[in-house]
């Protein structure tokens, strides 16, 4: 059985085992924010119970290295952590990882997602303030486009995550994203042979596929900084 | 009279919670989608108000919303007129696509009304009807 499998099914063994971690460590360690280091400290749990079992595999057992390797390089732990936590927790999370990220406008991005996010409760106490997931791959999309702009960032009416690009009503690049990884986008820009009228389109693809879609449409030229 | 179609001359306006906000006040086309659930958008009749200036009828908005919804500081009413949607829809659309904008009075708003001929998925068009937006007002009153 895989390490993660295991681990992960019932809870209840991690639940204690990262209980035992925490205060062992906190009882020897100088405390500083215990808040702002959970997510390390589940991180260097995690990394620390892999380690002990890597090393009880290849002292004791004979199981197949690659059983092994498959284990190691499973999901995070912090993604399946979070994967445990409210819809709320689980944006309050991701606010506190774009404060840590390296995307040049992450603090303001932090800050707007925590207006919207207090917004959305305030007008809608009975609904998710933020799809997470939505959230999470727009994030996910900023990391890997480090070159975008800042964009406008409101909320559609299923409270996923869309971003804006505009510049001039033909400059216009929307993209909403959604929880299962496809992004809906709306482009309006100056037709290349005629440049007086405006082509729009609009479509949905894989969030994957999003800028490879979008760039032969030269929505870069207002998009990058 | 319900399902009655707007004339072309007369203005809706159209409540915008501020999460469909840019951070500058503007309003986006999210503020124009359909939820899944829904059959049309929600907007109010500015002329069946009979009051003679946009402020008042601003004032009696407010004051329906007020009834229905917690008014956030940075939400927007945002007016439009009739005609000049459904002309800007049909013209930009990539298929013409025919607005009808309609009264749905209900009992406690009777200028309630509603636009009809898209879906919740036709995002393009709710950046189109956005575009054609002619003032913005603030949802609560000003202190």
């Amino acid at each position: 059985m895989r390490l993660n499998e295991r681990s992960f099914t019932t809870g209840q063994d991690d639940i204690k085992s990262f209980e035992e971690y925490h205060w062992a460590k906190n009882l020897t360690a100088t405390i500083l924010e215990p808040i702002d280091l959970l997510e390390v400290e589940i991180i260097n749990w995690w990394t620390q119970k892999r380690i002990d079992a890597l090393r009880r595999k290849s002292s004791i057992t004979t199981e197949p290295v690659e059983e092994v390797a498959t284990s190691v390089e499973s999901e995070s732990p912090f993604d399946e952590i979070i994967d445990r936590l409210g819809d709320d927790e689980k944006v309050n999370e991701i606010v506190k990882f774009l404060n840590q990220i390296n995307i040049t406008f992450s603090k303001r991005l932090a800050s707007r997602i925590q207006f919207l996010f207090e917004a959305s409760k305030e007008e809608y106490p009975d609904e998710v303030a933020i799809l997470p997931e939505s959230l999470k791959n727009f994030v996910s999309f900023l990391q890997t486009e480090p070159n975008l702009k800042y964009p406008d960032v409101v909320l559609s009416p299923s409270k996923n995550i869309r971003a804006q690009w505009r510049t001039a009503p033909n400059r216009h690049f929307a993209v909403e994203f959604l929880p299962t990884g496809d992004a809906h986008f709306v482009i309006f820009l100056p037709d290349p042979k005629h440049p007086d009228k405006t082509n729009r389109m609009s479509g949905l693809v894989s969030i994957d596929s999003l800028m490879q879609t979008a760039q032969p449409h030269s929505i870069l030229s207002w998009c990058s900084q | 009279m319900k399902g009655d179609l707007l004339p072309e001359q007369d203005h809706i306006s159209r409540y915008c919670s501020a999460i469909h906000c840019t951070e500058n006040g503007e309003v986006t086309g999210t503020a124009f989608q359909l939820r899944q659930i829904d059959d049309y958008l929600s907007v109010n009749w500015l002329e069946f108000l009979r009051v003679n200036h946009r402020q008042e009828e601003i004032g009696e908005i407010r004051k329906i919303l007020r009834s229905k919804l917690t008014l956030r500081a940075s939400a927007k009413i945002a007016v439009l007129n009739v005609g000049e949607i459904i002309k800007y829809v049909r013209s930009n659309s990539p298929e013409a696509q025919e607005l009808r904008i309609l009264h749905e009075p209900e009992d406690n708003d009777p200028s309630h009304s509603g636009i009809y001929g898209y879906s919740y998925d036709d995002h393009l068009i709710a950046d189109l009807i956005a575009e054609t937006v002619q003032e913005i007002y603030p949802a609560r009153d000003p202190e």
